[in-house]
């Protein structure tokens, strides 16, 4: 169907962004305005859902900006874009009076629109080109939101941010120019195994590689990801979740586009094909492991809360790109892997908004960052304790919250993997993935259990409780975790199944048949369901989970015990380190000098 | 279709007669100045008269005399010709604004002698954008480089006499030593230096002669700044603004990339090119250019002078896009001198908008200056995006179309070596903005130093370190001068932008070309 809205979805937080020039002083009209720009989006995308489902939305304008603008919804890029703006909605909510902190709140709100807008804009885009201008988009606007304290660690992080996306970028760019020449197309769809076999499959690995490098940028893969611990906890609160909670998904979503779109074969392809799109997926799968795994050690020895956060973030990319990788590398069975990813990023939005806005919360009443710090606020901040309670188990993947539907069906993703090829290495990956979600345990309820319990130093004994805007936003996301943990079903149905559909997974394939089979017993409610057909799987994901829990809760246990979380990782050994000392060289070597004298 | 018009003569009489006025009003700058915009309008419009026949598919034509057999001094408007006058055209008439207002606020002497040698190297580079032969150009680029040069030693200084020897001296040199030999092999091997459509030099001479006449024209076209002839360019910045702005990042530097461009397509031809290698040979030294420079600028603490360098590496850009020798790649050359005219030139009218307001030139001294003149600096800001190519900006257009043309071309280097520049366009412009809004002006404590020169990644600097004392106080009482020098910034600001949303109006002139 053609229609204009997915258009006005993107163009409406940018008229709402110039709209707050009116009045810019007036805090009423400004929120009033920001929340308006972010509801109406949503309800726009909302009302798209039926002519999503029965085959997708295009438009295009040829005549802007030169190559026009063209812009397509399927159902996965509608239920990330509206996630997205639902993250919007509750973090605007939330920052009415966390900003109240702050000054300069017409730039935060400013920017923030125009970020909505290009985040938008790349969800919804129709072609790489397009999608392309709205990621720049996001390159730019959000620097004002990560720089917004100005102070020394502010504007470091956002340099970091602004060199690496402007280098990822430019891999995305040159990805995209051999995309163009070799298929003379830059649509979102199957073109890469158009490529004719003259040309080689050297071609393909070329533009997988940079394109995946391009998008991973964003999405903080291994070796693009240092910028991300600098960058997101040094926004304000809100900015924080919605960069680590919805920003973050316009890389996995290029990534899902390149290696779970782009380079799909169309019926009766040539096998080499197939071939070509495993061993994307293979590469992708490591890449997503390695993010995975050793950014749950960073997070595990951060005591800044916002930063382990942000550790945990990359992490989670890390199981999406592996969800995506697995797909791929199942060629036709990998419905599993896109599933498990799609469901993925829906969670890790939700629970990682909601971390944010909690650690917001404390920081917002007691100005104090540090885990360790803090204690005992049980008494203090009930709501924002059980929101973060709520959020915590879902990112640790306990049964009956959110995270555990789709770690589950990542873990079902990376077993059928596994099984398909017998590579000793997908193995291990499986491994890896269950200390991950141990470690991701250990980490989120330590910092659970160092703020809201144990002793309470005396300075936070008169800390009040969260205002009700912050509440708000914390309440709407621990009720949205609530509700997908017990009703996991409800999301694959709706969305995640016609996500799937036009993807050209072959619907008899075990994988896809086992989806729904696994749909029914995910919520692990399903063991009180009489009729459970297969129990023994219910079990089994209750074992893998129970396995990771138990790892984490021991690893917690010692870890708190015997000061494991304290080890520093020596400076030469960070990433961060030498990109910090590299750009310093890049960006002013008169400077050199001046360093010499202090 | 060629068709006879007194129009190109016209467009370039209109600012040798408006010189004249200039002199006579000498004792009047109001009416002065008036007779400057009055001729960058007329001149605008004779420009612009002649676009819906060019773009109908006519080459316009006008012949003076003959000055030697089959070498006519005449005009020729085609698509390429028409895109560098009309940018000319238009930047002219904004400079005039912006020259007004920088002049008189700095107070500047010998104003009317500036005046008239604008107007002059005005003439100038209209007669050689619209030149329909070598010869012709060949006038013309000369006039240009002898008319800049009271410009570039406007200061009378000893270091502007210095300097302006050194441009003297690079660009007579190379024009007299290397041009025009090739200019006269040209005619021995082809019977005439004209520009046509498809290149008059014939295939059937000797290869070495034919390499030979080509490397003499790259190295004797001074104005397009190839390493390592590149020197008198950022030498050339000891001249006021306006003309760093004007002539060295539109009218002289483009004459260069124009006279290149001349050469690939209308002498040599494409498929000459291709068949003898040279797009190869111009490529590499291309991007040697491109990326040395682009080294170069991120050295250099003045502003003047990194923008200088950026306008090496970016000239080569458009001598790139020549040399892959494919349509989109020339498109995308061609394109660049529009894209980056309007950019380049708003960077350099910031720069002296900056100088204006504070009296500051170096990159060091800039943090915080965006709260201060926050119409400059978003001038900056937008510029800054389409010098590094970031969509819908100008520069995004040009980059896209080149690095399409290099993969056309089998050129996977040139992709990497334009992803690379722009990266460090990127880490040669952003810190300016960005340290203009985020930082603070330098506090210059030691103690803040001593904090912030570990975890920076902009530290403290050299130049500010040395005004210690200035504390937060460095910026005190600045704003933004006066609306002559704001506005015009802003106003080639816009349509940097805006050439981004549009870029079909170019696309034509270049189609036609191609007909």
């Amino acid at each position: 169907m053609e229609s204009s809205l997915p258009l006005w979805a993107a163009l409406i937080p940018i008229l709402g962004a110039f709209a707050l020039l009116l009045k810019k002083n007036s805090d009423s009209f400004r929120n009033a305005i920001v929340i308006g720009a972010s509801v109406l989006p949503f309800l726009l995308l909302l009302s798209l859902y039926g002519s999503v489902i029965n085959g997708g939305v295009h438009y295009a304008i040829s005549w802007l900006p030169g190559f026009g603008l063209s812009f397509k919804v399927d159902a996965a890029g509608l239920l990330i874009a509206l996630i997205t703006s639902f993250l919007w909605i509750l973090c605007s909510i939330y920052s009415i009076t966390y900003m109240t902190h702050e000054d300069k709140r017409f730039r935060y709100d400013f920017f923030s629109l125009l970020t909505l807008a290009s985040n938008l804009g790349v969800l919804l885009a129709g072609d790489f080109l397009t999608l392309f201008i709205f990621f720049e988009g996001l390159l730019i606007f959000p620097y004002p939101l990560i720089a917004h304290k100005e102070d020394a660690p502010a504007v470091k992080g956002a340099n970091l941010y602004l060199y690496v996306g402007v280098a990822t970028s430019l891999l995305l760019l040159s990805g995209m120019v051999l995309l163009k020449t070799y298929t003379g197309s830059l649509e979102i769809s199957a073109i890469a195994p158009d490529i004719a076999a003259s040309m080689g499959t050297a071609v393909k690995f070329q533009i997988a590689i940079l394109m995946i490098a391009g998008f991973g940028g964003k999405a903080g893969l291994f070796f693009e990801h240092f910028w991300l611990p600098e960058a997101h906890p040094v926004a304000p609160t809100p900015a924080s979740a919605l960069l680590s909670a919805a920003m973050i998904k316009a890389g996995a979503y290029g990534i899902f586009r390149v290696v779970n779109l782009l380079f799909v074969p169309q019926a009766g392809a040539a096998a080499e094909d197939w071939l070509t799109l495993g061993n994307i997926g293979y590469w992708t799968i490591i890449i997503g492991t390695i993010t995975m795994f050793f950014a749950v050690i960073s997070a595990l020895i951060s005591s800044n809360s916002k930063r382990m956060l942000a550790f945990h973030s990359i992490s989670q990319m890390g199981y999406i790109v592996m969800g995506i990788g697995c797909a791929a590398y199942l060629g036709k069975d990998g419905a599993m892997g896109v599933a498990g990813a799609l469901y993925h990023i829906v969670n890790h939005a939700l629970f990682k908004a909601a971390l944010f806005l909690g650690v917001g919360a404390v920081y917002f009443r007691t100005n104090q960052l540090d885990m360790y710090k803090l204690g005992g606020l049980m008494k203090n901040m009930p709501v924002t304790a059980i929101c973060l309670f709520i959020a915590v188990c879902g990112i640790s993947g306990v049964p009956l919250f959110n995270g555990f539907a789709s770690k589950t069906i990542l873990h079902h993703a990376i077993i059928e993997s596994y099984e398909h090829g017998h590579d000793m290495t997908l193995w291990l990956v499986e491994k890896i993935f269950i200390v991950t979600a141990a470690g991701t345990f250990a980490s989120n309820f330590k910092m659970f259990y160092l703020i809201f319990r144990g002793n309470r130093p005396k300075e936070f004994e008169q800390v009040e409780p969260a205002p009700l805007p912050m509440k708000i936003g914390m309440v709407g996301f621990a009720v949205a975790i609530l509700f997908l943990g017990l009703f996991p079903n409800w999301l694959l149905e709706t969305a995640i199944g016609p996500a799937l559909a036009p993807l050209g997974f072959d619907p008899s394939s075990h994988a896809y048949q086992l989806l729904y089979n696994v749909q029914t017993q995910v919520s692990g409610l399903a063991i009180l369901y009489p009729g459970a057909e297969s129990f023994s799987v219910v079990l089994h994901n209750l074992f893998s989970s129970v396995v990771a829990l138990g790892l984490g809760g021991g690893l917690m246990y010692g870890g708190l015990k015997y000061h494991w979380f304290h080890i520093t990782i020596p400076k030469f050994a960070t990433f961060d380190f030498y990109a910090t000392k590299m750009l310093r060289r890049l960006l002013n070597p008169w400077s050199l000098a001046s360093d010499k004298r202090v | 279709m060629e068709v006879e018009s007194i129009k190109p003569l016209l467009a370039v009489l209109t600012p040798l007669i408006g010189s004249v006025f200039i002199l006579m009003a000498r004792k009047k700058p109001n009416l002065r100045e008036g007779a400057t915009l009055v001729t960058a309008f007329v001149m605008f419009f004779a420009v612009v008269s002649m676009v819906p026949d060019v773009l109908s598919g006519k080459t316009l034509h006008y012949t003076l005399f003959e000055f030697w057999p089959s070498v006519p001094i005449g005009f020729r408007v085609d698509g390429l010709g028409m895109v560098f006058g009309i940018v000319a055209a238009v930047t002219w008439i904004l400079t005039s604004f912006y020259s007004i207002g920088y002049m008189r606020s700095l107070d500047e002497h010998a104003q009317t002698r500036f005046f008239f040698c604008f107007a002059v190297t005005l003439f100038a580079t209209e007669g050689a954008a619209f030149s329909n032969n070598w010869f012709t150009l060949f006038i013309f680029y000369e006039l240009i480089t002898f008319f800049t040069y009271p410009l570039v030693t406007h200061h009378e200084s000893h270091e502007a006499w210095e300097k302006g020897n050194k441009y003297l001296a690079y660009l007579l040199g190379t024009s007299k030593v290397f041009l025009t030999p090739a200019i006269l092999g040209t005619y021995y091997y082809a019977g005439s230096v004209d520009f046509t459509a498809n290149g008059i030099m014939p295939q059937n001479v000797d290869q070495v002669m034919l390499i030979g006449i080509y490397i003499f024209y790259l190295a004797g076209i001074g104005k397009v700044a190839f390493m390592p002839l590149h020197s008198w360019l950022p030498a050339s910045m000891i001249a006021p603004t306006p003309v760093s702005a004007l002539l060295h990042a539109v009218a002289v530097v483009n004459t260069g990339a124009f006279c290149v461009l001349r050469v690939i397509i209308n002498i040599f031809g494409i498929d000459l090119m291709q068949q003898l290698d040279l797009g190869v040979i111009t490529a590499v030294i291309a991007c040697i250019t491109i990326i040395t420079a682009s080294i170069y600028a991120m050295k250099s603490n003045n502003l003047k002078e990194r923008i200088a360098y950026s306008t090496v590496s970016q000239l080569s850009y458009m001598v790139l896009g020549g040399a892959l020798l494919t349509p989109t790649g020339i498109r995308g050359g061609i394109m660049h001198i529009a894209m980056h005219a309007f950019a380049k030139i708003t960077l350099f009218f910031c720069a002296g908008s900056i100088y204006v307001a504070t009296k500051k030139t170096n990159v060091s001294e800039l943090n915080g200056i965006g709260r201060k003149m926050p119409w400059t600096m978003a001038a900056f800001a937008i510029a800054t995006l389409s010098m590094v190519g970031i969509p819908p900006a100008g520069g995004f257009v040009s980059k896209w179309y080149l690095m399409i043309g290099s993969t056309e071309a089998k050129e996977f280097w040139t992709l990497i070596v334009l992803a690379t520049s722009a990266l460090l366009n990127a880490f040669y412009f952003v810190p300016i903005v960005m340290n203009g809004f985020f930082r603070d002006a330098q506090d210059e404590d030691a103690e803040t130093t001593l904090e912030n020169a570990r975890p920076v990644l902009i530290p403290q600097s050299v130049g500010a370190a040395a005004s210690k004392g200035g504390s937060g106080r460095a910026l005190a009482g600045i704003r933004e001068p006066s609306l002559f020098v704001v506005v015009p910034l802003c106003i080639t600001a816009v349509v940097s932008f805006v050439l981004g949303m549009y870029p079909e109006f170019l696309l034509e002139f270049i189609g036609v070309m191609f007909q």
